[in-house]
């Protein structure tokens, strides 16, 4: 019988998620383990593995690259050697072709054995096999039309040849948006679904403070040339501030709780989200005990979640747990704002850009850069006097930094 | 002579006497059983490969190697067997690398014909007839620039006589008076072609008074006549009077290589007569005549060494073979990697030539290390043809400093035996055309010899030359060669472009425990830059991003670079931004910073001064498709010189070599595709 080829749940609040593309043709011979299809859920693209073998079998109403399609649905058959020599004696192996697999199953070399409720390979009008028959479509395009859920078919190559080139892609994406709504990136789609939800469903809260940032920029100064001449790395603000904000979680574990349908569960480690944004949005990958090692892991952590964010590179586990998340709008003229609670965590950590400002030392004013800091909290799992300590906790980190450099 | 006045020149004791008459038997006899038992396992098909026997020639390894000490040094050939026992090498060693195991003597890596025990003074032995020879007088040179009391020895069989190492390789030792011995075993037959026929002049040992050097002819068979001349030749060595020929006459009875048919070259009572005349018979006869030793006494080492050498084939049987992952250890000695201290260059800068910039690092290291040395036509009073060697050999001597014949082949192969025995050679070629003469000391000895050895060698040895077009220096001086020399493994090819990097690089290059081909384009000789003083090393596999740009990436090697960057600079105007990225090593290959740069551009293009086909475009080419393809938003490109050889007249020349005005088209066409 026939195995059918479903869209799997990728975490748990899944319903939806986004055909991106076929990576296997139909008619092509599985194994398990062999990237299916591509999916995006509300967290990240994700390759999907076949866990059965077989010949795969792509129905003419299977789903369009940029499609939305539920948790659940049939897209796909893969059907056995043995079906497929039953629907169509013609396509028996033969000795010699060449086709029969160690694996028992069977690849056609030369016509496709098509079964009559499907349409022959070369009509199914599916990306890589459209891609592919007109030859004229570059990698990087292609890969960039996947990237902005863009069918490739309405676009015209300007190339030698007609080739489509990046260009092409990014030329049709601008110009094709506004007049076709239903088209925006399905990053934009899980980003405007899942602010919604938190900021609907999740009662926010906000604590503010401003923090003296003189001795944490001057200790930054410090170290950077040396941590970047002996490992090349970039030490950052965002670095430290995930430091402090993973060792007040370490301290107070009443923040590393989270509202999970209905109920508080305290996550066991101290993770911290990072939000990255990207030319179509944002991503929030997780660092991960941010308050351990020394600082030379986080920065290596945070850069290289940061550089695999923006080449579109994240895996779905990269983006799973951590009870806070810190947003730091630092490079930007920002000086002070609040950030929305991402899905699944409790609060959220927003900064605004450190600046000369006049700030009491002593009872004297004097001009100290300074750092605002807004925390978002959610009010189901914490009150205000817990989310101040954990604030709290914070703010003394930043402004003892020295205790960054040791950690935990 | 009876055989106790030969052995007894240093002692009259007969105790000592029969001592040593004890050990040239057993030191034969060790060498037959050994052989006939390989002969055997052979044909159960234990040996793998080949297997070229020494049986009938035993006298000639005993009787040389009884004159010699454990830190001399012995050079063989494919019928290397004996010559490796008699150095001292354990049978069992011997059995497990026929029979390819872990425990061989080279760790299964080389076989009969790569025997190596370079802690016994076993320094190896060769499949390809002649290299021994100036790898030998190699070790002399080694000896005698630090000063070290060995000899080294050569031992070949007539085949090698009439090939150009030997003529090379003993014209060398003759011309600096190397503590060598060379040994030709001449058994009457090169593989199948007869001596006699081969050769002009069919005595070998006549050919040493060509080179200025005594030439002896012993019988081969007799151990006693083998071990005198051997003990006058090693004395003349020692005592810096240069080198000698032995010409010992022998022959082998088993064929050429077990499992050859032996007769259709020779006859079967041609084999007979020779059989009679064995050498282990000769001398047993002749201690049991003079009274050396008592018959019972010879037949307890008979005995004894029938039991050791069913013990060696037992241990080689049960010896596991290699790992399969361990295949392709051993190739390099390690990666060239600097430590952090020296990564970065903290000198004042200066500006100077390219030519001077290596000049100053060669110098700095001169000084530092006194296993250092150069070889090459003219390096010396003259202070090199391109001046890269101005000022050394004022102070430090003709020994450092050494002026060779014009004999690449004999030179590249001496510098080879001197890495192995312990110095640094620098070999200054010139040209880089003038190698190929050289090509198979390079390939087949240098860049393999870590790994026949299993890592126990390590060949520091840096080869410098020039490369490149230009000034209408015709076919014969204008090749590039990079990609041939990275097609093999064994070999790290460096290609600086700059003052600075040239300087960087060669410091590297003679701290590396690899061999360096060191190829420096003749036009960018006298190019100026800035150049940090003191110490500072450039880590191979390092590509430097020349130029940072937006839409295009080229890599350029050599003299296409500051081509490239003029081609940028116009393009930068049309608003086409190019990055540009110099390789600087070829061997090894910075992949990862070109496709970091593909990611980002989209686009590649390899300009390159040495032909297309199968070259350093291909390869790049090759490599970016497998990881990075999904960055390519064009087709890759490639510019390189016209595949023909380099012509003459000025029209011509300019015709097949990339320009600025080329490389601007070629960006041109590739952002538009």
């Amino acid at each position: 019988m026939a195995i059918e080829i479903k869209i799997p749940r990728l975490g748990w609040s899944m319903e939806e998620g986004t055909f991106q593309s076929w990576l296997k043709k139909d008619g092509d011979s599985i194994k398990p383990g062999d990237p299916l299809f591509t999916l995006e859920s509300e967290k990240a693209a994700q390759d999907i593995e076949s866990t059965d073998a077989g010949v795969l079998r792509i129905p003419d109403d299977s789903p369009k690259p940029g499609e939305v399609v539920k948790v659940g649905h049939v897209i796909g058959l893969l059907s056995s050697a043995d079906e497929i020599a039953g629907e169509n004696p013609k396509a028996k192996p033969t000795n010699g072709d060449g086709n029969i697999h160690h694996d028992g199953t069977v690849k056609p070399t030369v016509t496709p054995p098509v079964p009559d409720n499907l349409v022959p390979l070369g009509q199914a009008p599916e990306l890589n096999s459209v891609a592919e028959s007109a030859a004229a479509v570059s990698p990087r395009a292609r890969r960039k039309a996947v990237e902005l859920g863009l069918d490739i078919r309405h676009v015209r190559g300007t190339g030698v040849g007609g080739r489509i080139t990046e260009a092409d892609i990014l030329k049709a994406a601008s110009t094709t948006q506004p007049s076709t709504p239903h088209n925006f990136t399905s990053m934009r789609r899980a980003i405007a679904k899942s602010t919604a939800l938190s900021f609907s469903s999740t009662p926010h809260f906000y604590l503010r403070s401003e923090v003296n940032a003189l001795a944490l920029i001057e200790m930054r100064e410090d170290l950077l040339p040396e941590m970047e001449k002996l490992q090349g790395i970039r030490l950052t603000l965002t670095d430290l501030i995930l430091r402090a904000q993973g060792m007040a979680l370490n301290d107070f574990p009443n923040a590393r709780r989270i509202w999970a349908k209905e109920e508080i569960i305290e996550l066991p480690a101290n993770d911290v989200g990072i939000v990255v944004a990207l030319p179509e949005g944002l991503m929030i990958p997780v660092v991960r005990s941010p308050e351990a090692g020394d600082l030379l892991a986080v920065a290596k952590q945070r850069s290289s979640l940061a550089a695999a964010a923006r080449a579109g590179g994240l895996k779905l586990d990269a983006l799973q747990g951590g009870a806070t998340s810190l947003s730091n709008l630092g490079n930007s003229p920002a000086d002070d704002f609040a950030a929305v609670i991402s899905p699944g965590q409790s609060s959220m950590l927003a900064v605004g850009r450190a600046m000369p400002r006049p700030f009491v030392v002593d009872h004297k004013v004097c001009v100290r850069p300074t750092m605002k800091l807004c925390l978002s909290v959610d009010h189901r799992v914490m009150d205000g006097g817990p989310a101040a300590e954990f604030l709290g906790r914070i703010v003394h980190y930043l402004e003892h930094p020295v205790l960054l450099v040791k950690g935990r | 002579m009876p055989a106790k006045e030969i052995i007894d020149v240093e002692t009259k004791s007969a105790k000592s006497l029969a001592h040593e008459a004890r050990r040239l038997y057993r030191q034969m006899l060790l060498i037959r059983y050994c052989e006939e038992r390989l002969a055997a396992a052979h044909k159960k098909g234990l040996v793998h490969g080949a297997c070229h026997t020494y049986v009938g020639q035993e006298a000639i390894a005993a009787g040389v190697c009884a004159n010699l000490s454990r830190t001399d040094m012995v050079f063989s050939t494919h019928r290397g067997h004996g010559h490796a026992l008699a150095k001292g090498m354990e049978p069992r060693q011997l059995f497990a690398e026929l029979y390819g195991r872990e425990t061989g003597c080279s760790r299964g890596r080389g076989g009969s014909m790569h025997l190596f025990a370079p802690e016994v003074g076993m320094m190896g032995t060769s499949g390809i007839v002649g290299p021994c020879i100036l790898q030998a007088a190699g070790a002399g040179y080694s000896f005698q620039l630090l000063k070290q009391n060995n000899l080294a020895v050569a031992f070949f069989g007539d085949g090698a006589v009439n090939n150009g190492a030997f003529h090379e390789g003993l014209n060398l030792a003759g011309i600096w008076k190397l503590p060598v011995i060379f040994v030709c075993e001449n058994n009457n037959y090169a593989t199948e072609v007869p001596f006699d026929y081969a050769a002009a002049n069919p005595s070998v040992a006549a050919r040493g008074a060509v080179y200025g050097m005594p030439g002896i002819e012993v019988d081969g068979n007799d151990v006693m006549a083998v071990f005198s001349a051997a003990k006058r030749a090693a004395s003349r060595a020692r005592d810096g009077d240069g080198p000698t020929l032995i010409e010992c006459k022998t022959y082998r009875t088993r064929p050429h290589s077990e499992g050859m048919a032996d007769f259709g070259y020779r006859t079967r009572e041609e084999v007979e007569e020779w059989k009679k005349r064995c050498p282990i018979q000769i001398f047993r006869s002749r201690i049991l005549a003079e009274d050396l030793l008592e018959e019972s006494e010879l037949e307890s080492v008979e005995k004894e060494i029938s039991e050791m050498v069913e013990l060696a084939h037992q241990y080689a049987e049960q010896s596991p073979f290699p790992a399969r992952e361990t295949a392709a250890i051993h190739v390099y000695a390690g990666p060239a990697d600097p430590p952090a201290a020296l990564k970065e260059a903290i000198g004042k800068e200066r500006v100077m030539t390219y030519m001077k910039a290596t000049l100053e690092a060669l110098t700095e290291e001169f000084a530092k290390n006194e296993r250092i040395f150069v070889l090459g036509e003219g390096v010396g009073k003259r202070g090199g043809n391109f001046a890269t060697t101005t000022g050394l050999f004022e102070k430090y001597g003709p020994e450092r400093v050494r002026d060779t014949p014009i004999c690449e082949r004999g030179f590249v192969g001496l510098a080879c035996g001197a890495a192995m025995s312990g110095t640094r050679p620098v070999v200054d070629f010139m040209f880089a055309d003038f190698v190929l003469d050289a090509a198979g000391e390079i390939m087949n000895q240098i860049a393999k010899m870590q790994y026949m050895s299993s890592g126990r060698l390590k060949m520091p040895i840096l080869l410098r030359g020039c490369i490149g077009i230009g000034h209408s220096a015709a076919t014969h001086h204008s090749g590039s060669y990079y990609s041939t020399y990275a097609h093999f493994p064994g070999l790290r090819v460096v290609v600086p472009s700059t003052a600075a990097d040239a300087k960087g690089l060669f410091k590297t290059a003679l701290r590396s425990n690899d061999p360096v081909l060191f190829l420096e384009h003749r036009e960018l000789l006298t190019s100026k830059g800035p150049v940090p003083e003191g110490d500072y090393m450039i880590e191979f596999g390092r590509a430097k991003i020349v130029r940072p740009g937006e839409h295009v990436t080229v890599v350029a090697l050599a003299m296409m670079v500051s081509k490239t960057l003029k081609a940028a600079e116009l393009l930068e105007r049309e608003g086409i931004s190019v990055e540009l990225i110099d390789p600087r090593t070829v061997a090894p290959l910075d992949v990862e910073t070109i496709r970091q740069s593909v990611a980002k551009t989209g686009r590649l293009l390899i300009v390159d001064e040495d032909f297309q086909p199968f070259g350093l475009g291909a390869e790049i080419t090759a490599r970016i498709s497998d990881v990075g393809f999904d960055y390519l938003d064009a087709p890759i490109r490639r510019l390189n010189t016209v595949h023909s050889p380099t012509p003459y007249s000025p029209s011509l020349e300019d015709a097949v070599v990339p320009h600025a005005e080329q490389i601007v088209i070629a960006i041109r066409e590739l952002v538009k595709a």
